[in-house]
């Protein structure tokens, strides 16, 4: 703790100035009453002489009269009891001292006593007056002798002032001690007291106000003070309070920056490294002390350091992602951060900057790259086989059109050639009937057979051309695929049948239940067919039979269509189902497209025909879908 | 198909009554008429070779000259200049003609040519059979029909 009495302290200026205060107050007081107890000492002094004067001028005119020296220097040594009194004379009429100089001069005050030696050789008595008045502060009190109303003489007392300056003296002494010890008094009373309200609390203050100042928010003073220091002391506490409340500690601050793992470095503006963190010292491979003070420029390139200036780190500063130089000479891969610092009156004072270790980050970068080449040049080949594939999709639905086009003429050809054939076909026959009507008897049976070969010619032209469009239309239609009851179908076709030849001895066998998917139209065509051939081939047959069934071969379902009628030679099975190949000659009317139209519907649905037959023995024809 | 023959009463009843034939290939005209002919249908079949030559008979000739509007119209559809549909159209679009009895006679098959017909209000669609030996009788048919077996309206109804 520093002496209370320290040049600058508040104790050093309470002492001198209260003590200037009483020297001041003190040496007025003195001078007030040396000169009013001068003034009333002197004042009594001539009061007494002059009284004294009176009474000897009194008890002296008789004798003075009388010119009785004798009574008169008794009455003068009469005074001599006052040793204030130094010399009383009384003079006559003339102005001669009429008492004696032993008598009249008090030679038991001690003042004179004094000066005896020298008075002694001083034989007149006005002299020794004048001597004595000249060595001794005294006064002189003059006093006439009267009587009867005249002037007989005068008596001259003489008083020493010198016990009014003793006294004066010791007063001022008096006074002077008591005052100081009074002052001794206060000031340690002021001392002490002050001490303990205001000096040590405001010490406490003082260190609590450092103590804080330096970064220990929880710094609080305990005290017993009183009043306004209280207050004072109080409203700091309060402050530090709220300060902890609302500041992070110093402590705190700094241990972020230690802990943190990237690179802090901060910069003056000519680039000397002013403070670094741990994690930078890691990163340049030094320590911390060594890192503060050297140059930024020994561990970043120039064209950084040509960035760390104030234009370009305005606003939100620099991001760079470059390199830096260790000081064991390796390089590193980092990002580098900076921004400028600027201080309360917004001056640019300093640079912050962050550098991050992005090694692994480039390593990982540089994989990317390649495995993004790689699917770059995946993708372009993607890319291509697509164009590839869109190309030859175009083409395909070029081909498409092109065919659907070449369907459609086909059609319209068809329609026409069907159309436009029927007529005159139908004008052949029917002109060649009207011969055969109205001519019959006038021709000859050549003529007739000729006519009737015609009819029949043209008649067979007819169904062909209804097969062949059949044929043609099977292949371009759409398949309409549902759930077709084949049972149903044959059912019908041979009730048909039936009755269209009823004479005829059929028997049909149709397993139930026979159902398959596919375009029902298509289907029926295919049984009608079949069921036809049966039908026909069966025709020299008594005891017909036509069987529609399914069986199962290696495990799938297998459709039949079988007949005991005169069946074909197995060796041009192959021939069976080509366009306009017949196996029987003229004896069975057919075109040869029936069954290539039945193969063609069977491999429109995806599935297979085949048949089976011996020569007088029937037929079975198998197909799946 | 028995061949239908027209009987004396017959011809009686339908005495009076013209079929309009509009057909433009002569071979299947002439056996349309034949056919007639061999049903003993003697009516006066009038045969025009185009739809023009239809129209202008029903408007020109019959409307507004007086002529006696035929009971039966024999239509075939795919004939130059003016075919069979057009025809049909304006007959149907007069109030004078539309209510005449119009037979589609044509040897297409073809499904819109049957539609298009209905839709515009036909009275029957025969296809040309081929076969001689059918074609007679359907003419036949026909003809009985629509002369005889059909009630047309013996008054030719005016405008509403």
């Amino acid at each position: 703790m520093e002496s209370i009495f320290s040049k600058g302290s508040i104790s050093y200026r309470f002492f001198s100035t209260l003590s200037l205060v009483l020297g001041v107050g003190t040496l007025v007081l003195i001078a007030a009453i040396a000169i009013n107890e001068g003034f009333i000492q002197h004042k009594i002094l001539v009061k007494k002489g002059t009284g004294l004067a009176q009474y000897i001028a009194k008890i002296s005119q008789d004798p003075l009269v009388m010119n009785d020296t004798i009574q008169l220097d008794s009455i003068v040594n009469e005074a001599r009891y006052d040793q204030d009194i130094l010399y009383t004379v009384i003079f006559n009429e003339k102005g001669e001292a009429v008492t004696s100089r032993f008598s009249s001069i008090n030679y038991t005050s001690p003042r004179i006593i004094e000066h005896r030696a020298k008075l002694s050789e001083i034989s007149d008595l006005d002299q020794a007056m004048g001597y004595i008045r000249e060595h001794e502060a005294a006064h002189e009190v003059s006093v006439p002798v009267t009587t009867g109303g005249q002037v007989i003489g005068r008596v001259v007392v003489c008083l020493s002032k010198h016990n009014i300056i003793e006294n004066i003296l010791s007063t001022i002494l008096y006074i002077t001690i008591f005052n100081i010890v009074i002052a001794l008094i206060l000031a340690g009373t002021m001392v002490v007291v002050s001490r303990r309200i205001i000096f040590t609390p405001l010490h406490d203050l003082v260190n609590a106000s450092r103590s804080l100042a330096r970064g220990d928010l929880t710094t609080r003073i305990e005290t017993d003070a009183v009043g306004e220091i209280r207050m004072l002391i109080d409203s700091f506490n309060q402050m530090a309070g709220e300060l902890q409340k609302t500041t992070v500690s110093r402590e705190y601050v700094d241990n972020i920056i230690k802990s943190m793992t990237e690179a802090l470095l901060i910069l003056a503006p000519d680039h000397t490294i002013t403070d670094a963190n741990q994690a930078a010292a890691r990163l340049l491979s030094c320590t911390r002390e060594e890192l503060i003070g050297m140059h930024a420029e020994d561990f970043f390139n120039s064209a950084i350091l040509a960035d760390l200036i104030e234009d370009r780190l305005h606003g939100e500063g620099i991001r760079v992602d470059t390199f830096c130089t260790r000081k064991n000479g390796s390089t590193l891969p980092i990002l580098f951060t900076a921004s400028a610092m600027r201080n309360e009156s917004g001056s640019f004072c300093g640079i912050v900057c962050n550098a991050l270790d992005i090694s692994e980050l480039k390593q990982v970068y540089s994989q990317l790259e390649a495995v993004n080449a790689n699917l770059v040049q995946m993708i372009t080949q993607r890319i291509e086989a697509e164009e590839k594939a869109r190309r030859l999709n175009k083409d395909l639905e070029e081909q498409k059109t092109a065919l659907e086009a070449a369907n459609r003429e086909l059609e319209s050809f068809c329609y026409s050639v069907s159309h436009d054939l029927r007529a005159p076909l139908r004008h052949i026959n029917g002109f060649t009937t009207m011969l055969i009507e109205d001519y019959r008897e006038a021709m000859d049976d050549f003529g007739r057979d000729c006519l009737d070969r015609i009819c029949a010619a043209s008649s067979h032209m007819g169904t062909l051309i209804d097969d062949l469009l059949r044929f043609s239309r099977v292949s371009r239609t759409e398949l309409n695929i549902v759930e077709v009851n084949l049972s149903g179908v044959a059912e019908k076709i041979a009730a048909n049948y039936r009755e269209a030849e009823p004479g005829r001895n059929v028997r049909f066998e149709i397993a139930p239940g026979l159902a398959a998917r596919g375009d029902s139209s298509l289907l029926e065509m295919v049984l009608q067919n079949l069921i036809d051939n049966s039908w026909k081939y069966t025709g020299t047959t008594p005891e017909a039979r036509i069987t529609i069934g399914r069986a199962d071969v290696a495990g799938e379902p297998v459709f039949f269509v079988r007949d005991n009628g005169v069946g074909f030679d197995m060796a041009f099975r192959d021939k069976l189902f080509q366009v306009f190949e017949r196996l029987h000659g003229e004896e069975f009317d057919g075109t040869g497209i029936g069954l290539a139209t039945v193969h063609r519907i069977i491999e429109r649905h995806g599935g297979k025909i085949w048949a089976e037959g011996a020569v007088g023995q029937g037929a079975t024809f198998y197909f799946t879908l | 198909m028995e061949t239908i023959k027209f009987s004396r009463e017959d011809q009686d009843i339908a005495k009076g009554k013209t079929i309009l034939l509009v057909e433009d290939n002569s071979n299947d005209a002439l056996m349309t008429q034949r056919a007639l002919h061999k049903a003993n249908i003697l009516n006066k079949v009038v045969w025009l070779k185009d739809g023009a030559e239809a129209l202008d008979y029903l408007f020109h000739t019959c409307l507004e000259q007086g002529e006696t509007l035929p009971q039966l119209i024999l239509l075939d559809i795919h004939m130059p200049k003016v075919n069979g549909i057009e025809v049909l159209q304006k007959v149907r679009a007069d109030e004078r003609t539309c209510w005449l009895p119009v037979v589609i006679f044509t040897s297409s098959t073809e499904e819109r040519d049957l539609v298009e017909s209905y839709r515009l209000g036909i009275n029957s669609y025969i296809s040309k059979p081929i076969d001689f030996t059918h074609f007679a009788p359907v003419v036949a048919t026909i003809g009985c029909y629509w002369l005889l077996i059909n009630h047309g309206p013996t008054v030719v109804p005016g405008p509403r």
